[in-house]
């Protein structure tokens, strides 16, 4: 069955060869955020949907381009794309 | 509870990009020689999504994954789709887990994923989410790779599941 994975350590995730994943650059033991944020987090499953349609070369990592080590510096949304 | 040290290990792991990445690079992992790829054939708001997650989550009420192996756990345990996530715990020695322990949905967004089913940005939920500790070497890679990591696939599999999102910790 297909699947998506959100990799904060894409070294490892290019070795293991999954089908598809998206990066966010957040620190280990946060794919989804910090806490508290519900719209980062449901943003991030968002594109993991919409990656998991769209991806077409086995492989492929997506740079979500979202990231940082503080919910203070995690400030930037990026948008779904067709939304 | 984790010693100091690996705690401490945990902690620079977590918080220290330059530290994770040097190990990432050297880092020996289960390789494979070809992509398991398999199309996603439904659009999205009609898809059945599932969650497998390697951070360490578990039922509050269900049994802890062992750490006192220092090779790890290769057992999994099962999450209802449609418990709160307040109900949630972390087992996990090898990450920082603390923001997790505040809020699971930083490593494991079944709140969310049940607000996407409400409100038709997916098709609906598998019934059972699956959660593995992702802290596993020899010698339990062979009951990993041969028992446990199939069980789950053959359930999701029996679910009716057309898209699996996969998290770790």
């Amino acid at each position: 069955m297909p699947t998506i994975s959100v990799t904060m350590v894409p070294e490892i995730t290019r070795k293991v060869r999954v089908p598809r994943a998206v990066y966010v650059s957040f620190p280990l033991g946060h794919p989804f955020g910090f806490p508290g944020q519900a719209f980062l987090q449901r943003r991030i499953l968002s594109h993991m949907i919409y990656h998991a349609g769209a991806i077409e070369e086995p492989g492929t990592i997506v740079d979500l381009g979202v990231g940082g080590t503080s919910a203070a510096e995690c400030a930037v949304c990026p948008p779904v794309p067709g939304e | 509870m984790p010693t100091f040290l690996t705690d401490l290990v945990a902690r620079l792991f977590t918080w220290n990009r330059t530290v994770l990445s040097f190990w990432a690079r050297r880092a020996r992992v289960v390789t494979f020689t070809d992509v398991p790829w398999v199309p996603l054939e439904r659009p999205a708001r009609e898809c059945i999504v599932a969650m497998v997650t390697t951070a360490g989550v578990h039922l509050s009420s269900d049994k802890p994954f062992d750490m006192s192996d220092r090779a790890g756990d290769p057992s999994f345990r099962e999450i209802p789709s449609d418990v709160s996530g307040s109900g949630l715990m972390v087992t996990h020695d090898y990450y920082d887990h603390r923001d997790a322990d505040r809020d699971i949905n930083v490593v494991f967004p079944i709140d969310r994923l049940r607000e996407m089913a409400k409100d038709g940005e997916i098709g609906g939920l598998a019934p059972v989410f699956h959660s593995f500790m992702g802290h596993i070497e020899e010698p339990h890679l062979p009951e990993l790779r041969e028992r446990t990591s199939v069980e789950v696939a053959r359930r999701l599999a029996g679910e009716g599941v057309d898209l699996v999102l996969l998290s770790g910790g």
